[in-house]
């Protein structure tokens, strides 16, 4: 009778945290960075999320893309839409788009309000601080390790959709600035 | 059709207290007083139920015109619903209540524990919880 041991078991392990779980530890997270220094919380909690980046990135290639290299900007945003997203959330809820008029901004917005929000509200009054700024951390932290240097930020969505849903939390929108010298690679590949 | 719900901490101070259309307004020392005394029946209806029954503490007062439903969580804090007379499964309404504290407020960074609920999303939740029983 041969028992199973950890090394028989598949490497591609699904496994599911309660929402509760997290909600708790992030709650003590942003108390934590609150006591540290109050008014930049956004900035911390990216610090905190940059080298999860970094992690996540190394998990998706070995797990899903078979240790293929992405190469384009493009391809790059699809890896975090199709890979990154399922992997934290369990859900594919988010869309890709490029800024209508810099060519070095992409954003990433959220179709249903995100988890980092949801219990997170200031009292009624103050200035709206996001935390999702923790995952704009972790994209940044990705998009750094894949050789894609950004600046991520995560706001607030004033457009035209939210407005509609008063009552409801506001969704993220995730601006992805690239550096030039990304797009200078782009170009220069678009060439052959 | 409710009148007031309200939510007392454990040492007998009222957190958070909504009125909903159709009822006067209490003012704010009027609000003190209920919930120190809410509390304080709680605990005395414990003391002096007759021995040999289950001693729970004050869970409703019904009258001609309102019934009152106060629910106690296992760490003492009391939801408290009151609605007219023929309003059946407060109960149900109050632990319902017990679930969205739980998520809005306390997984809330920004909560200092036994202090007033200003919370748009716990607002939002219980009004949306007591419009839909109407």
């Amino acid at each position: 009778m041969k028992k199973s041991t950890i090394y028989d078991r598949n490497l591609k392990l699904r496994k599911e945290v309660s929402a509760s779980s997290f909600y708790f530890l992030f709650s003590e997270i942003i108390q934590y960075s609150i006591r540290q220094d109050i008014h930049d919380l956004e900035k911390q909690l990216e610090e905190l999320g940059i080298p999860l980046g970094a992690r996540f990135l190394e998990l998706i290639i070995l797990r899903e893309k078979g240790s293929k290299k992405e190469t384009t900007i493009v391809n790059m945003l699809m890896l975090i839409k199709n890979n990154l997203w399922p992997l934290m959330f369990n859900k594919n809820n988010c869309v890709v788009e490029q800024h209508m008029d810099q060519e070095n901004i992409y954003m990433i917005k959220e179709i249903e309000p995100n988890m980092c929000n949801q219990f997170a509200s200031l009292p009624r009054g103050q200035c709206h601080m996001n935390c999702a700024s923790f995952i704009a951390g972790i994209i940044e932290g990705l998009l750094t390790a894949a050789k894609f240097p950004a600046k991520v930020t995560a706001v607030f969505d004033d457009g035209e959709e939210a407005k509609a849903e008063e009552g409801e939390e506001k969704r993220t929108v995730y601006l992805i600035k690239f550096e030039d010298e990304v797009l200078v690679r782009e170009a220069k590949s678009k060439k052959f | 059709m409710h009148y007031n719900f309200f939510i007392v901490n454990k040492i007998g101070l009222l957190i958070y207290e909504r009125k909903f259309p159709g009822c006067a307004q209490l003012d704010s020392s009027d609000l003190i007083r209920f919930g120190a005394t809410l509390s304080a029946l709680h605990l005395l209806s414990a003391v002096v139920t007759p021995s040999g029954l289950k001693k729970s503490g004050l869970k409703i007062i019904s009258s001609k015109f309102f019934k009152l439903c106060c629910f106690q969580s296992p760490t003492g804090v009391k939801f408290c619903l009151v609605s007219d007379s023929n309003t059946t499964d407060m109960e149900k309404l109050c632990k319902k209540a017990y679930q969205y504290y739980s998520d809005y407020v306390l997984k809330n960074p920004f909560y200092e524990l036994d202090q007033q609920i200003r919370f748009e999303g716990f607002d939002r939740e219980i009004e949306k919880l007591f419009a839909i029983k109407q």
